[in-house]
């Protein structure tokens, strides 16, 4: 079920380019004029304290993180997380628009992990890592 | 890093009229009970700080026992299941789990070759089974009863016996194994509550609300005679062979255990509890050296043989959900309240306890402060002020008498000379030791909060929409108000420096406001990583961290200097919300659940 | 998308907003916060020719009104004023019927009721979009379209289940929508914006159950006939727990079984909402009998203290297996297993998303102590490592209008006007294209 929200071209040039040429480190898209999911802004270096400090705390987004991280066994893995950021403190207006737009622009973005988070504490590093362990048992989601 | 230290043991669950069963370790280390969901396995040398929880079971246990060798505990629930579990590890591998009633399970008993278990309880057709322990394969039947199975014990020589007592005021008799019913025993006019053999096997004693003990010979089940004439003048709910069975103590209803010499039938001594109906006495355990039994308030009793009369050791605390806490000024003393409007005094550091007397109150302690002076003001939710000391353990003559406030209180404060009530309508402010300094009405208040020197009082309410007010003493007239939330504010405390107020919310939220800059939020953060309604907070002496308990079962201590940091400690209190906090010194945090279990714990913050 | 000759343009006049329940039906306009109206899933009827004869107040003789009656229709009254006045003959009818639209007729009458009454607007200048219950038919959805089209003309119209509303109203595309309403528990998986339909699980234990309950312990165990407000006339002020001492209203004759039993039943909803709690851990007598009491007043005067009773009732959400008197050792699955089944029956993959993302809804969850009861119950069955999250609105206007809001807010946005199922779709492709309009 969508909202109808439209999804801009640039949206899959820069998914394209964390993507294939790992150019940055996150890109942050939002809803403009409640019609079009563009991109807001893109960061090509930070750590993951730092992109957490960043989000908006009244206000819902998506973002695309190029997560590397370390495996207790050593080894070393990167994966593309596609967070639908909507904090329970939002108004319900835009918490429902984000929610009925995700699939416009899920489906435009390929071999990502998904990660639902409504507060803070669903985007700390340790629920990333939980979340990644269990996709990783079962196969990419 | 959150590491237990001690903890406080909850008392065994208890119910008027039913008898409980202890379990004894055959290496003579711990004794077994159970409450809640829980098994507790409590150190018969050092009761006192040390004990064992065991919470795996989903539904509330009944009986827990040691196998002979002592490598397992099988314990059974209200549902039915029976757990086989290790008892050698701190995990307690699970061996196996079975679900062999259709009903709560009352006891069990092991077959002395560790290979075998019978379980008896409620049940619609069934109220018993016998089963292999590696596999849940039957290994006989135990029928016979028309009613609920109350104890069960098996003979531990050759030749192999089983006796069965019920409801149905029989005691039947098994061979085996496999188990095949043999003969039924109606000697008993009433509830059978407890059959036992000796540990010799020679005979049986079986016991119930007629007060009457009965002996049975051990390989045949003929009666044998009775003990006593009757034995008690109440009920008895348990019986206790000594180890090398030539006594058997028995408890009862009339406040009484007796010891009696099998052979000769005489009674040797007497233990009198009291005469409250607390005093009943609902179980017994005769463990190597160590002979306890359980009064109805859940109070273990410790006798020494030698000395009949009074128990040596009263070892009390609660058996209900904790309600209340807070600490004397030296966090060397600490005040516990319960929903069965019993108070109790602790110190911290032995762990020995006792009641507070003389307290008016009829139901649930909603909460409680202990002032400089170590007075203690408790209300209750039958709308109840009262004072106490704590150093006494007493209600004392010169205390003022008991308070009927006008609402039904839910907090309360003290700092300086000041402590405040807060009651659902209204809020008092009273000067130790009571007299009362103001009153004003309030709506749907939830929680209050003394600054430390005792000039503000901050107040929290259920109404999401209404903000948190700081009011000035004694007057009670607003200074502020902060509102910088959206749910109801479940808890209230002023950092020990005063610069600081915490507050916990329902949406799980935790939010510290900045005194010096007119109560603005103290730091951006999200401390929002509770994934359930914050219960309580408790500042550290240096008031640079903060812990929190909430329903979610978790214990986190918040850095006030780092704020992304945190130390979580999931399931503090397994399977139970936290309930109350307090720090007794910069390292020991103390924690209370609604599993009546004090937690002292170990906290180190790198 | 959609060829664009046919979609619906989309003008600045605002959409209607319909999300029918068993218990009552909301309406309003999108873009706004709450429904406009809520009104009771019943309507009242009539014969014609009762009401005849009472407003002509004569006699009417045999052979005419044979005939009269066969030409009129029964008279429908609509909503709480119209529905609560005591009149001969008035039956009172259920539109829904598991949650769907069963009877078509009263549901057309209400309808129309609603643009003329309530809504004060020609529906063929409004787009409609109504929700569905979860497991709605193939068939009632294209028949509601039918309706929306055929008679209404409405210009423009969509559907869409109700879960998924409430479940983006939160903020949420995955999500365990557990609706507490009137007519039961459900525990509905929504994943990715869509329902999980083999996941689906409904309990009965919901208000109106928690209402029966009610009625027998007050019957059974207090004597107490509970008089609803219509028939009082006057009371006068006695001692708790003292016989009533009233004075009944003179009533019309012929007030029919239906029409008081929905009073008593309104009646011990309001007594129900004061009164009942859930006690936060697995009843204990004792216990509850330590609590506070609640005193509650009837209508006629009979003052009574609820004591125990007020969490023993509620039980019955949580162990239905020891609560429900009329059948011992029932089957019936309490609250909490119904969520937990209702996960289980979902791929291992979704679970841990679902279990930290449960969102509550429906009015009869806004029962004092439900949702920690609820919190406290699932964690005691839940492995120590999961993750479990329980989302229920403090406002309780969105706890019981979840559904409505999402709906508004859907209904509202100016991307959504393309993805209506317009009128010229429907007359080019029929009713049955509503399933690839509203997936």
């Amino acid at each position: 079920m969508a909202s109808g929200v439209s999804v801009d071209p640039q949206v899959e040039e820069h998914f394209k380019a964390i993507k294939i040429g790992h150019r940055y480190r996150y890109i942050v898209f939002h809803i403009v004029n409640d019609s079009t999911i563009t991109t807001e802004r893109i960061v090509e270096e930070s750590s993951y304290e730092d992109f957490v400090d960043s989000l908006p705390r009244n206000d819902c987004r998506y973002i695309i993180y190029d997560y590397a991280y370390t495996l207790e066994d050593g080894g070393k893995r990167e994966k593309l997380l596609f967070i639908h950021w909507a904090p329970d403190v939002c108004k319900i207006r835009c918490k429902m628009i984000y929610a009925s737009s995700k699939d416009a622009i899920k489906h435009k973005l390929r071999g990502v992990v998904e990660i639902q988070a409504n507060d803070i504490s669903e985007v700390a590093e340790d629920c990333i890592r939980d979340r990644l362990k269990a996709a990783g048992a079962s196969g990419d989601k | 890093m959150l590491t237990l230290e001690k903890i406080f043991a909850s008392l065994p669950k208890t119910e008027r009229g039913k008898a409980i069963v202890l379990g004894g370790d055959p290496k003579g280390e711990n004794f077994l009970y159970v409450n809640g969901n829980s098994v507790f396995i409590r150190s018969l040398k050092d009761p006192f700080t040390k004990c064992d929880v065991y919470t795996q079971h989903s539904t509330a246990t009944g009986v827990a026992k040691y196998s002979p060798s002592g490598f397992y505990i099988a314990s059974g629930d209200a549902s039915g299941k029976v757990r086989i579990w290790d008892t050698t590890q701190a995990e307690h591998v699970l061996k196996n789990e079975f679900h062999v009633l259709g009903g709560a399970i009352r006891d069990l008993a092991w077959t002395s070759d560790n290979q075998r278990l019978i379980i008896v309880g409620e049940g619609r057709e069934k109220f018993g089974v016998a089963i292999l322990a590696d596999s849940g394969a039957s290994v006989g039947e135990i029928i016979g009863h028309s009613k609920a199975i109350n104890s069960v014990d098996f003979k531990p020589q050759r030749p192999f016996r089983a006796v069965t007592a019920s409801e149905d005021f029989v005691v039947c008799f098994y061979e085996g194994p496999p188990f095949k019913f043999k003969k039924q025993n109606d000697e008993h006019t009433n509830f059978v509550n407890v059959v036992r053999y000796a540990p010799s096997g020679e005979l049986f004693a079986s016991a119930g609300s007629t007060g009457r003990i009965l002996l049975h010979e051990g390989k045949t089940s003929e009666y044998l005679g009775e003990i006593g004439d009757p034995a008690h003048k109440g009920g008895i709910y348990s019986l206790a062979f000594s180890p090398n069975s030539d006594r058997l103590l028995s408890v009862s209803g009339d406040k009484t255990a007796r010891l009696w010499n099998v052979q000769d039938k005489s009674l040797i001594g007497e233990w009198s509890f009291g005469n409250t109906i607390n005093d009943m006495q609902v179980s017994c355990l005769w463990c190597n050296d160590y002979v306890i039994t359980v009064s109805l308030d859940g109070s273990l009793n410790f006798l020494d043989l030698a000395n009949p009369g009074k128990p040596t050791e009263v070892i009390g605390g609660h058996s209900k959900p904790i309600t209340a806490l807070d600490r004397s000024a030296d966090g060397r003393t600490l005040v516990t309240g319960s929903t069965d409007a019993s108070l109790v005094i602790w110190d911290s550091a032995s762990g020995r306890m006792r009641r507070v007397t003389g307290l008016a109150h009829k139901n649930q302690i909603q909460a409680l402060a202990v002032d400089a002076s170590g007075t203690v003001y408790s209300v209750a939710m039958d709308d109840t002020l009262q004072v106490s000391s704590s150093a006494d353990a007493a209600v004392r003559a010169d205390s003022p008498a008991p308070r009927k406030l006008d609402s039904q209180p839910v907090d309360a404060s003290a700092a300086a000379d000041l402590v405040a009530i807060a009651c659902r309508q209204h809020l008092v402010l009273l000067r130790s030791p009571g007299a009362v300094v103001a009153t004003v009405a309030a709506s749907a208040l939830t929680c209050c909060a003394l600054s430390p020197d005792g000039a503000t009082l901050a107040v929290g309410g259920a109404d999401a929409k209404a903000p948190i007010r700081l009011l000035s003493t004694p007057q009670l007239a607003e200074i502020q108000s902060v509102a910088e939330h959206q749910a109801e504010v479940t808890a209230l405390a002023y950092s020990p420096d005063g610069a600081n107020l915490a507050a916990g919310f329902a949406d799980r939220y935790v939010r510290v406001y900045s005194v010096a800059n007119g109560y603005g939020l103290a730091n951006t953060e999200e401390w929002c990583f509770h994934t359930a309604r914050v219960n309580c907070l408790a500042w550290t002496h240096d008031s640079k961290y903060l812990a929190t308990g909430s329903l979610d079962c978790s214990i986190i201590v918040w850095s006030l200097d780092s704020p992304r940091k945190r130390i979580v400690a999931k399931n503090a209190h397994p399977m139970s919300q936290i309930t109350k906090l307090t720090w007794i010194d910069a390292n020991h945090l103390v924690s209370t659940g609604q599993d009546s279990n004090i937690k002292v714990w170990n906290v180190s913050f790198d | 998308m959609t060829s664009g000759g046919n979609m619906y343009g989309g003008d600045e006049v605002g959409a209607i907003v319909l999300d029918v329940g068993s218990h009552t039906i909301r309406a309003g306009f999108a873009g706004e916060d709450m429904p406009k109206t809520d009104l009771p899933a019943y309507v009242g009827s009539c014969p014609a020719i009762s009401a005849a004869a009472v407003e002509s107040a004569q006699p009417v003789d045999g052979a005419d009104s044979g005939a009269a009656k066969q030409q009129q229709p029964p008279r429908l009254y609509h909503g709480t004023n119209q529905i609560s006045v005591p009149r001969p003959g008035m039956e009172i009818q259920a539109l829904c019927k598991d949650g769907m639209i069963e009877d078509w007729d009263l549901f057309e009458s209400t309808m129309d009721y609603l643009y003329k009454h309530e809504l004060q607007c020609a529906s063929e200048e409004h787009p409609l979009i109504a929700s569905e219950a979860n497991w709605n038919t193939k068939a009632k959805r294209e028949k509601l379209c039918e309706l929306a089209f055929e008679k209404y003309r409405v210009p423009a119209f969509f559907i869409c289940k109700q879960a998924v509303l409430a479940c983006f109203a939160n903020g949420k595309a995955t999500g365990l929508v557990l609706d507490c309403g009137a007519s039961g528990t459900h525990a509905v998986p929504v994943f990715d914006g869509y329902v999980v339909s083999h996941g689906i699980m409904r309990s009965p234990l919901g208000g109106d159950f928690l209402v029966r309950q009610l009625d027998n312990y007050l019957r059974q165990q207090h004597k107490l006939e509970p008089v609803p407000v219509y028939r009082v006339a006057s009371k006068t002020r006695v001692e708790e727990g003292g016989l009533p001492v009233w004075e009944a209203k003179k009533l019309p004759q012929g007030i029919t079984q239906s029409y008081h039993n929905l009073m008593v039943k309104n009646l011990l909803q309001d007594v129900a909402s004061t009164v009942l709690q859930c006690i936060d851990e697995p009843y204990d007598q004792a216990t509850a009998e330590t609590m506070p009491t609640v005193p509650y007043e009837f209508p006629h005067g009979y003052n009574m203290d609820f004591g125990y009773q007020r969490f023993r009732l509620t039980e019955a959400l949580f162990d239905p297996a020891n609560f429900l008197p009329e059948s011992p050792g029932s089957s019936m699955l309490s609250v909490p297993h119904c969520l937990r089944t209702s996960v289980e029956r979902c791929d291992v993959e979704i679970r841990q998303s679902l279990y930290s993302s449960i969102v509550v809804v429906g009015g009869t969850s806004l029962l004092k102590g439900f949702t920690d009861r609820l919190q406290r119950d699932l964690t005691a069955r839940a492995a120590a490592t999961l993750r479990l999250k329980l989302l229920a609105s403090t406002s309780s206007g969105e706890r019981r209008f979840a559904s409505w809001i999402g709906g508004s807010i859907l209904g509202s946005l100016g991307t959504f006007q393309q993805m209506w199922f317009s009128k010229q779709e429907y007359e080019e492709s029929g009713k049955s294209f509503i399933e690839k309009k509203c997936p």
